[in-house]
């Protein structure tokens, strides 16, 4: 029963979004059953559709999973923007670097630098937290900043390939590459970048979830998020917690890298990233920071961002812009959905007491 | 400022605002717990000159002795209905607990003579310094054997929040000075975690606060302090949790502690203020502990339930557990210690043998007097 009802509200807040969604589309003067049959039906088209679909769905659902286990730890990452840059840097440099090393080696040392690399960065606002209790949505925004800085300063200066009038690396050893899905999966051609690092995240999910409902570890990132002072008499050390917490968030957020420069581009390109530490955010919290809700989130953000081109090319007078305009109406529903809960929970529970 | 005097001050300056406003109808909400026993005779005194002035009383109050002593008309509720409604006069604590339950109540708590055992906890020259600098604890010194209960008694704030904290370990060692002995050997430098492995369990005071993850369910919460070893956990590296024997865990405490609804996939926000106390001292006494910290153990809990833990606590003791009782409440501390500290301002103003002593010389104790 609860959990159906923790599946009913995201879908209320997304159909809520889209009958709005379709009173704006009304005002601007065209169709919404032809917009939204544009939108949606574009992605579900094989193999174009869906692969593209999934391929975007991965980074949000890495950056997904980092916010939600933040938020299950008490703590709210908005830097999954700047651990995933940092990451994707580093998972290229080894690739560079490390070029001679055969692939059984190159592939997990490049996945764990940058799975490292995200850790670190994300364990800085943790330790600042847990020594000086400096807030984490303070330090987070403003290392991503200095994130995305460090490593357009880096692009620019020591790793591109002189005279690439593009701000990219240069590229990483092809014992680096993971393989793309259309390799192993009939019909689904090759030049779609789906890759292996979907497989990844997939994985990250259950993982994910046994950590946090089935250790004690996860238990322990639980009750801090749900009482710290609480966790603290269960004998579980809150300032361990918050370091640990942001390292797995950045971890997670860092896993992007390996989808960008791994499975898609082979090198580092600056500015890669579509805000997808910030639309993890979103889909955290239309997945209800669970690892299953994280899934479906990332992919309906993914159907809306590939569908935005043909409403964009085949309709009159409505744009991709739409897309954003859906975005935000799913996260307005889900925070007034959210607002709607809190106040009855408050209620009932005065009234039990 | 007002924030700088206590709570007992603070209280009687509400009052005072509301008699300063010729205010014809007063609603006091627990009006005493605040309040030590010769307040409470003052704070009476001034209610009933308010009734010869045909002023209008309504004071909630979950004290037999006080309805009984201060009130004309009784109605009693229960589960947001009204059961009952009686001229004070014509009825007694037992008739008013058997319409507060719905069943006969035992108000005395029935207790063999205590035999004390060994020294359980040895505290020498305990002081405790607040984040503000402030002293909350000065220079305190008392044993616990095993066997007996120790109450605390004192107004509240005046140093057995900090106490019981220190005891348990949930202290910055930074803040605490003196010596914490326990089962002989010094405990100071351990945290919560290894003073519980060590035998020490602790019911807090705030039980929403500190002592339960309210959207967890009541199996998880069961575990909460030992969720980390065998039974909880179990396989390789005690990593994962043993979900069937958390769950006979929880089914365990639930059966021995009466919680109900008796299912254990409920979170701990479902049951009412009783049962999850009930349940914080079923998962403590199920340690099993060879030292008891617990503080206001009844607050805010129904009468059936209050007689039900005092039993409780009682067994506890005479399977030979020491226990450290702190309570607001004069009453549950006299009926259940065997030996009985009064705190007034950090310091112990004296120690009374609660069998010999009236509730006006605790009173005077924690007023700062001398009995």
């Amino acid at each position: 029963m609860t959990r159906l009802r923790e599946l009913l509200f995201p879908l209320i807040a997304v159909l809520c979004a889209f009958a709005v969604g379709a009173l704006v589309v009304l005002f601007i003067g065209d169709s919404p059953i032809e917009t939204y049959r544009l939108l949606l039906g574009s992605a579900f088209s094989w193999p174009d559709g869906i692969g593209y679909t999934l391929f975007f769905a991965t980074p949000l659902i890495f950056t997904g999973l980092a916010v939600a286990v933040a938020l299950r730890g008490g703590l709210l990452n908005i830097g999954a923007e700047g651990q995933l840059y940092i990451a994707a840097f580093a998972t290229a440099w080894v690739g560079i670097t490390l070029s001679n090393l055969p692939s059984a080696l190159l592939i997990p040392l490049c996945c764990l630098a940058g799975i490292a690399a995200g850790a670190a960065w994300a364990a800085i606002p943790g330790i600042l937290k847990a020594r000086f209790g400096s807030h984490e949505v303070i330090n987070t925004i403003m290392l991503n900043f200095i994130a995305v800085a460090l490593v357009g300063y880096l692009t620019q200066y020591h790793y591109r390939t002189a005279g690439d009038p593009i701000m990219e690396s240069a590229p990483i050893s092809a014992a680096a590459h993971i393989p793309r899905l259309g390799q192993f999966v009939p019909g689904l051609p090759a030049r779609i970048p789906l890759n292996a690092a979907f497989l990844l995240a997939l994985l990250s999910c259950w993982l994910v979830y046994v950590l946090l409902w089935k250790t004690k570890w996860g238990y322990e990132i639980r009750a801090t998020g749900q009482n710290p002072s609480a966790a603290e008499y269960g004998g579980v050390s809150i300032r361990k917690e918050i370091v640990l917490t942001m390292a797995i968030s950045g971890a997670l957020a860092g896993m992007v890298g390996i989808n960008e420069v791994m499975g898609y581009r082979y090198r580092y390109y600056d500015g890669f990233s579509d805000n997808y530490g910030f639309t993890g955010i979103a889909v955290a919290l239309l997945g209800r920071n669970h690892p299953v809700g994280v899934i479906a989130a990332a992919l309906l953000f993914a159907v809306l961002q590939r569908g935005g081109v043909p409403v964009d090319a085949f309709t009159q007078l409505v744009s991709k812009d739409i897309v954003l305009i859906l975005q935000a109406l799913v996260i307005l529903f889900v925070a007034a959905e959210a607002m709607f809960r809190r106040g009855r929970r408050g209620q009932g529970a005065g009234g039990r007491i | 400022m007002i924030e700088d005097l206590s709570v007992g001050q603070q209280q009687r300056v509400e009052l005072l605002k509301a008699l300063y406003r010729k205010a014809e109808l007063l609603i006091l909400d627990e009006p005493t717990a605040v309040l030590t026993p010769q307040e409470v005779e003052e704070f009476f005194a001034i209610l009933r000159r308010m009734r010869e002035q045909s002023k209008t009383v309504v004071i909630i109050t979950h004290k037999l002795s006080e309805v009984l002593a201060i009130s004309d008309n009784v109605t009693v509720m229960r589960d947001g209905r009204v059961v009952g409604n009686v001229k004070t006069g014509e009825t007694d604590a037992a008739a008013l607990a058997r319409m507060m339950v719905g069943r006969e109540v035992l108000l005395r708590v029935e207790k063999p003579p205590a035999k004390p055992g060994a020294t359980a906890l040895s505290v020498r020259g305990l002081s405790i310094t607040g984040r503000d600098g402030a002293r909350r604890l000065d220079n305190v010194s008392f044993e616990v054997r095993g066997g007996e209960i120790v109450g605390v008694a004192g107004v509240e704030g005046n140093g057995q929040t900090e106490l019981i904290e220190a005891l348990a370990g949930l202290l910055p060692e930074s803040q605490v000075s003196g010596s914490i002995a326990f089962g002989g050997r010094d405990i100071r430098a351990l945290d919560a975690r290894r003073r519980r492995e060590a035998g020490i369990a602790h019911v807090p005071e705030d039980r929403h606060r500190r002592g339960l993850l309210l959207d967890f369910s009541l199996a998880e919460n069961t575990i909460l302090g030992v969720h980390y070893r065998p039974p909880a956990v179990s396989g390789a590296g005690s990593v994962l949790l043993n979900e069937p024997a958390i769950r006979h865990r929880a089914e365990l405490v639930i059966r021995e502690f009466d919680v109900r609804p008796p299912n254990p996939a409920l979170p701990a926000r479902a049951l009412s203020g009783g049962n999850q106390q009930k349940l914080i001292i079923g998962r403590e006494f199920e340690l099993p502990p060879l030292l008891l910290l617990i503080s206001q153990p009844t607050r805010g809990v129904d009468i059936g339930a209050i007689e039900f833990i005092h039993r409780k606590i009682v067994a506890l003791r005479d399977s030979g557990c020491a226990v450290l009782l702190v309570s607001a409440e004069l009453e549950e501390v006299t009926a259940l210690a065997d030996r009985v500290l009064v705190l007034h301002n950090g310091r112990i103003a004296g120690e009374v043998d609660p069998a010999a002593v009236t509730h006006e010389q605790i009173g005077l104790l924690m007023t700062g007097g001398h009995a």
